[in-house]
């Protein structure tokens, strides 16, 4: 086979069982209607400021305004929902969707200001927690998410950021909550010296020949700086194994009583990673490359069954469905545990 | 939009959105989460001006946002796209070729982010040359060149591999 045809097939089998969700187009337009009532709450905030200048009485039309959507309790039913937003010039599109078992679909508030997220959900009869929050900040995440059917008057929890947090991309059920990261908080990150220690942690084991081979830090996508090894006889622009250690407040609140609660990724054709945090305010993330990962199960089933993987493929294959999660996970938990904070 | 044009944009969103996703994984390896949000992203945009485009072929306006913005995506997760690169852990049948398959995404992952574009393009949505161009906005060398040198830094790769393995 032709190496177009061979990548085009691995490709069909990377987005095999991959399908669009049949509520795409109502998605979208819901999006669609939510950007415009944002650029028109823009226009009325804009038109407000514009009489207020010119008429000091219009400040007054503007706070009462603010008055109309906050007052609301929260216990408002979704009756008294649909009043107030018909009484919101601003919120003439958001509708509440009411299921035949009484439960009602959460609005959407990402990306909206505390002020207003807490006054479109409490137009909608929910409770607004917010869970974290800078001032000025806008929503980056909500739970449930909008769009989901929860009882009436059921609570919704928010975080807010200066700007939107770039959130590591682990399970959503071990993703409580993200804080943001703290202004003018610069990271810290030093050179490895002699290769073990890095951006505030060292890491105290390492599989065997494996050597320093590069280390990034500071780049504008959250994460603070990663540190790359190599095993010796790759050349300097591969890498056997990267920790990545976010260094900000940008940690994962999952359990951290013991490495043992640590995440582990292990899904074919990705390369396997450990997300732990040694402390509450500093992750790392240990990744093996797809290869290391492979050489790893294929040493263990050497050692194990005193068997050549070429000798016998297929038997290889299946010990290495069954046990290579488990080879690679223990390596993985071996590196995690190993790591400690130096500051 | 009239109802006409409603229903037309349903259908359009009906036939093309599992394509697009496809593109958008292979392109930026983003989780089906993202991957999700961001073709949503664009059939938004698509839909905003779509009483234009949908008598223009609005299947290539489409795939050409979703490149877009796939590309964008990718530069700005670059470090942390390995791990949710990943296929559904069901699909763990073993095969003979699963390796082999394995090997090729991953290096088509290491590829800088236009070149896999490229690749994907071509070969996943059997584009031409010409049609590729136009989608990346390059010429019709820099499509021929970037899948060569693609193609070839693969084949390089996995011969190294094949190397180390034996």
């Amino acid at each position: 086979m032709r190496l177009e045809e061979e990548l085009a097939e691995a490709m069909r089998a990377q987005v095999e069982g991959i399908h669009a969700p049949s509520v795409m187009g109502a998605v979208v337009r819901h999006r669609h209607r939510v950007r415009k009532v944002r650029v028109r709450t823009a226009g009325v905030v804009l038109a407000t400021v514009t009489v207020a200048v010119v008429m000091p009485a219009g400040r007054q039309i503007g706070s009462g305004l603010a008055v109309n959507l906050e007052a609301r309790p929260g216990s408002a039913s979704t009756q008294e929902a649909t009043s107030t937003q018909g009484a919101a010039s601003t919120q003439g599109d958001m509708s509440v969707r009411v299921d035949t078992s009484g439960k009602v679909e959460v609005p959407t508030v990402i990306d909206l200001t505390r002020e207003r997220a807490k006054a479109v959900l409490k137009a909608a009869g929910f409770k607004a927690v917010v869970l974290k929050d800078l001032r000025h900040g806008w929503v980056t995440r909500q739970v449930p998410d909008g769009g989901q059917l929860v009882p009436a008057g059921s609570t919704v929890s928010l975080v807010l950021a200066a700007e939107p947090v770039p959130v590591p991309t682990v399970p959503n059920s071990l993703l409580s909550t993200l804080a943001p990261a703290e202004k003018g908080s610069e990271p810290t990150l030093r050179d490895p010296g002699d290769g073990r220690e890095f951006g505030g942690v060292r890491f105290g084991y390492l599989p065997k020949d494996l050597i320093w081979t590069r280390s990034t830090t500071g780049v504008a996508s959250g994460e603070d700086g990663s540190i790359f090894w190599r095993e010796s006889g790759l050349p300097s622009d591969r890498y056997s194994v990267r920790a990545v250690v976010f260094q900000r407040k940008t940690t994962l609140r999952f359990k951290t009583a013991g490495v043992r609660d640590a995440v582990v990724t292990y899904e074919v054709g990705a390369a396997p990673t450990i997300l732990w945090a040694p402390r509450p305010d500093l992750m790392v993330q240990v990744e093996l490359s797809v290869e290391y990962a492979a050489k790893l199960t294929k040493a263990d089933y050497a050692t194990k069954l005193g068997k050549d993987v070429k000798a016998d493929k297929d038997s290889y294959a299946d010990y290495a469905a069954k046990f290579g999660k488990a080879v690679i996970g223990r390596e993985l938990r071996k590196i995690a545990n190993a790591i400690t904070a130096t500051e | 939009m009239t109802d006409e044009d409603e229903k037309a944009f349903d259908e359009f969103v009906a036939a093309r959105s599992t394509a697009l996703l496809h593109t958008a994984v292979l392109v930026c390896g983003a989780s089906r989460h993202d991957a999700e949000d961001l073709v949503q992203n664009a059939l938004e945009r698509i839909y905003r001006h779509w009483g234009r485009i949908q008598h223009d072929n609005p299947e290539a306006y489409a795939r050409k946002v979703v490149v877009n913005l796939a590309i964008n995506l990718y530069r700005r997760r670059r470090v942390i796209q390995e791990i949710t690169f990943a296929r559904p852990p069901d699909t763990l049948v073993h095969s003979p070729n699963l390796e082999l398959r394995d090997a090729l995404l991953g290096e088509l992952r290491r590829l800088p982010v236009r070149m896999r574009a490229v690749l994907v393009l071509r070969y996943w949505e059997d584009l031409s040359e010409a049609e590729t161009a136009t989608l990346m906005g390059c010429s019709v060398g820099t499509v021929k060149s970037q899948a060569a040198r693609g193609l070839a830094r693969i084949r390089e790769r996995m011969g190294t591999l094949e190397g180390v393995r034996g």
